[in-house]
């Protein structure tokens, strides 16, 4: 579904923000990318939604080349969020926010009064009057509005740059149990994080960005299991695996070590 | 933009103490309003001024790059006092209902470099002096180093607001926002979804800053140490009674002479 | 004896203009020397405690602030904000927003120079303060061209140049990469081994405060709800979880296995765990690491 195939992008004056990169995201697909700062993942994630355009090879959402397709047409398939709601944030009602984008490109009103209600519905909003402010939500609540409105135009791929940040454990799981509903639904979600917690439950496959190259790529038990390789590019291995491999036992999380514990001593 | 403006560089004007350079600026304006209706008079502080962005290393590219983009603004200039100057002097050519006269085209260009010099001056100031310097220069002269200092801080704001705006316009672009469609009233509205977030991002920064700040001690002491003071030099009075002469010359030719 | 660093007592807050208090009866003492980790969900008021021990509440940032609160013996609503100057020092959570000059040394200078302290005292501290984080080095530095981790250690540097009795963190590693959050953690820890401050952490990272807290506090709606060593507070199964905070994966797997039926202790680190867990259960010792 969406194909990116020798990607290369460097910024004006800059180093390869991201370089010779080959990768295929298929439907109902939950996937994570990690890397340190710099790494080139948000600049992935622009090369995707088409907002930077590849220098070399190309990038296809579906049939459309980002190349040749403007911006606001791939992003009916592809919604980008920001790490901080506060920059996409400016109507007076929530409503108006979610209706932006299907404003912009020219919806009937009684087509995105529907569309609106099912993608406040479904980012646990759908309990809040439509003409509450967006100042007076929490942030946590901001940032599912935010989603919200970038689901409006029901793309295909979610991508999250950073959800997690500002946000507390409930929140966070809160945030990924609507992903999740949003995976089983057929649509994929890209997740940019670096909380492993969350990744090993929720992702099925995590990507490992470095200086713009994916170094890794495969299914999150294979890839966060693999201490050894984490240690050596500077990850924090999730204290469950570490626990786990000194027990002798292949478990990532805690649930999973204690089932696995259970197993071997019944 | 003009705090975040200083480059690191050892050149004359780096070298130089700030109350002098500051002198030099006012200076500048001051030969450059003495002699604004007289272009003629006024180029050589624009040869100054121009020479000096070379002097503080920011090269002559970025001055004609100033001017290009300024272009429009000559033109809008000359047009404008052309025209209210053309019952005056002798008259040089006529272009439709635009009259031409020589008085028109000096007072032009003089009103043209009373805006451009001072701005490069300006420019050249920031670039070259640290802006520790330049709110060490302020307490010097009796400003308080509060209102110095937030006005430095502040400006330093403006290259974060400036990569805000970039993301902001992309993440609004993907919404389907498009910049350039309809009349004017409409486009002026279109800029709200980037200009909100931008001010509400603004305002949280500030806060945060004036927080930081606050528990760093701002304004604790009445006269605040500084650890890294400019020293007055030679080069520095030379500089200063350089410039008192040759814009001061000036100032006393645009207006008596 | 001398003073508690912190004594609060029954102290409620709120900012200008809001109705309701952000903080609720709160008491809280805190001894020299002691690491305290604050946890609890977005919102719960953690913030605005540190800002009201820091004295930024009410005498910086306008608002309402009602009970005790002393800091360095110093009743802080009595006698303002002069009066603590430089013995609290405190870190924010956004590396961007704390490096304001061009400069690693302009920068620890910085808050020193704002107290009028002699230049020679100055040079001194600033030299201390790289010293003990590691940034030997970064002296001619842009802090803008730094990475996170970095950004945040110069920040810790800036307020340490202040010689702080207490040293408060406001999730300081929340928007870092895990590169840069060990370095701010190992930092922390750095400084509590070398020093005697007063440190004070808002922080999700559980695991680690577990390692080094003495006491963990867990705030809800403005409340102190659970409060004790970290062994205390986890040990207290799901009750944690009620709050909005994560324990520490370790000790979740003594949940699992105790909501299946085993009545095991709850361990809270990473070496505890595996001394529980193949003490309890016979588990092969082949694969020690």
């Amino acid at each position: 579904m969406i194909e990116l195939k020798n990607v290369s992008f460097t910024y004006p004056n800059g180093p390869r923000a991201v370089d010779n990169v080959s990768l295929s995201i298929d439907r109902g697909e939950f996937v994570a990318l990690i890397g340190h700062s710099g790494a080139g993942k948000t600049t992935l994630a622009k090369l995707i939604v088409g907002l930077l355009k590849p220098e070399a090879g190309w990038v296809k959402v579906g049939d459309l080349d980002t190349k040749t397709t403007p911006v606001s047409k791939i992003a009916e398939h592809v919604g980008y969020v920001f790490q901080n709601p506060d920059l996409m944030i400016f109507s007076a009602t929530i409503y108006n926010e979610v209706a932006f984008a299907l404003r912009n490109r020219g919806y009937r009103e009684n087509e995105i009064k529907k569309r609106v209600v099912q993608a406040l519905k479904e980012v646990d909003l759908g309990h809040k009057p439509l003409d509450t402010p967006p100042y007076m939500l929490s942030f946590g609540e901001k940032h599912r509005l935010a989603i919200a409105s970038v689901l409006a135009t029901e793309p295909d791929l979610l991508i999250l740059d950073e959800p997690t940040t500002g946000l507390d454990y409930a929140r966070c799981l809160k945030l990924m149990e609507i992903c999740e509903r949003l995976v089983k639904k057929g649509k994929s979600v890209l997740i940019i994080t670096h909380d492993f917690g969350l990744i090993a439950e929720y992702a099925d496959r995590v990507l490992v960005m470095k200086k713009g190259r994916i170094i890794r790529d495969g299914a999150t038990k294979e890839v966060l299991g693999d201490i050894e390789f984490l240690e050596k590019e500077g990850f924090m291995p999730l204290q469950s695996t570490l626990l786990a491999r000194k027990l002798g036992l292949k478990a990532l999380t805690p649930r999973e070590l204690a089932s696995a514990i259970l197993e071997r001593n019944p | 933009m003009l705090a975040g403006l200083y480059r690191e560089g050892d050149t004359v004007f780096h070298r130089l103490d700030p109350r002098p350079k500051l002198a030099w600026t006012l200076l500048v304006l001051a030969a450059s309003m003495a002699t604004q209706f007289n272009g003629l008079k006024s180029f050589p502080v624009f040869v100054s001024v121009v020479l000096s962005l070379a002097l503080a290393g920011i090269g002559v590219k970025i001055a004609f790059l100033l001017i290009f983009n300024a272009s429009i603004f000559l033109l809008v200039t000359l047009l404008i006092w052309v025209s209210m100057y053309s019952g005056a002097g002798v008259v040089l050519a006529k272009l439709g209902w635009l009259t031409i006269t020589d008085v028109g085209l000096l007072v032009a260009l003089g009103k043209f470099f009373l805006i451009m010099n001072p701005v490069i001056a300006f420019v050249v100031f920031f670039a070259s002096t640290k802006p520790s310097h330049i709110i060490w220069a302020f307490q010097k002269i009796g400003v308080p180093y509060k209102l110095a200092f937030s006005f430095v801080v502040a400006l330093g704001l403006l290259p974060s607001i400036i990569k805000n705006a970039g993301d902001v316009i992309d993440v609004q672009k993907a919404r389907g926002l498009a910049l350039d469609r309809g009349n004017i009233f409409e486009r002026i509205r279109r800029y709200a979804p980037i200009l909100i977030p931008l001010i509400s991002r603004m305002m949280s920064d500030v806060w945060d800053l004036s927080m930081v700040l606050a528990s760093r001690g701002f304004g604790y002491a009445k006269k605040r140490t500084f650890v890294d003071t400019p020293s007055w030099g030679r080069l520095d009075t030379l500089f200063l009674l350089l410039s008192i002469a040759f814009y001061g010359g000036i100032a006393v030719w645009g207006l008596y002479l | 004896m001398g003073a508690l660093p912190v004594e609060l007592e029954n102290v409620y807050a709120k900012y200008a203009g809001s109705e309701d208090w952000i903080i609720e009866d709160v008491t809280l003492k805190v001894d020299r020397g002691e690491m305290v980790v604050i946890m609890g969900p977005s919102g719960c008021g953690k913030s605005t405690l540190i800002n009201v021990i820091g004295g930024l509440i009410p005498h910086i940032v306008a608002g309402v602030v009602k009970g005790k609160v002393k800091v360095e013996g110093i009743d802080i609503l009595k006698e303002g904000y002069r009066a603590i100057v430089g013995k609290v020092g405190i870190v924010y959570q956004n590396p961007e927003i704390q490096v304001i000059t061009r400069s690693v040394s302009e920068e620890l200078a910085m808050a020193p120079e704002n107290l009028g302290l002699p230049r020679d005292e100055i040079i001194e501290r600033v030299n201390w303060a790289l010293e003990i984080l590691g940034l030997r080095g970064y002296e001619k530095r842009d802090p803008q061209t730094l990475s996170g981790g970095e950004k945040q250690l110069v920040a810790i540097a800036s307020v340490l140049t202040m010689q702080p009795r207490i040293l408060m963190l406001d999730e300081p590693t929340s928007m870092l990469d895990h590169e840069g959050t060990k370095m701010v953690l190992n930092a922390i820890n750095n400084l509590r081994e070398n020093t005697e401050m007063t440190v004070i952490v808002v922080e999700h990272r559980v695991e680690w405060a577990v390692e080094v807290a003495d006491k963990i506090i867990v705030m809800d709606q403005g409340r102190i709800v659970l409060e004790g060593s970290p062994a205390e507070v986890f040990s207290r199964g799901e009750e944690v979880k009620k709050f909005g905070v994560r324990p520490p994966s370790v000790s979740e797997v003594a949940y699992e296995l105790r909501a299946r039926g085993l009545d095991i202790p709850v361990p809270v680190r990473l070496s505890e765990a595996y001394k529980v867990l193949s003490e309890v259960f016979s588990v092969d010792r082949i694969k020690e690491r």
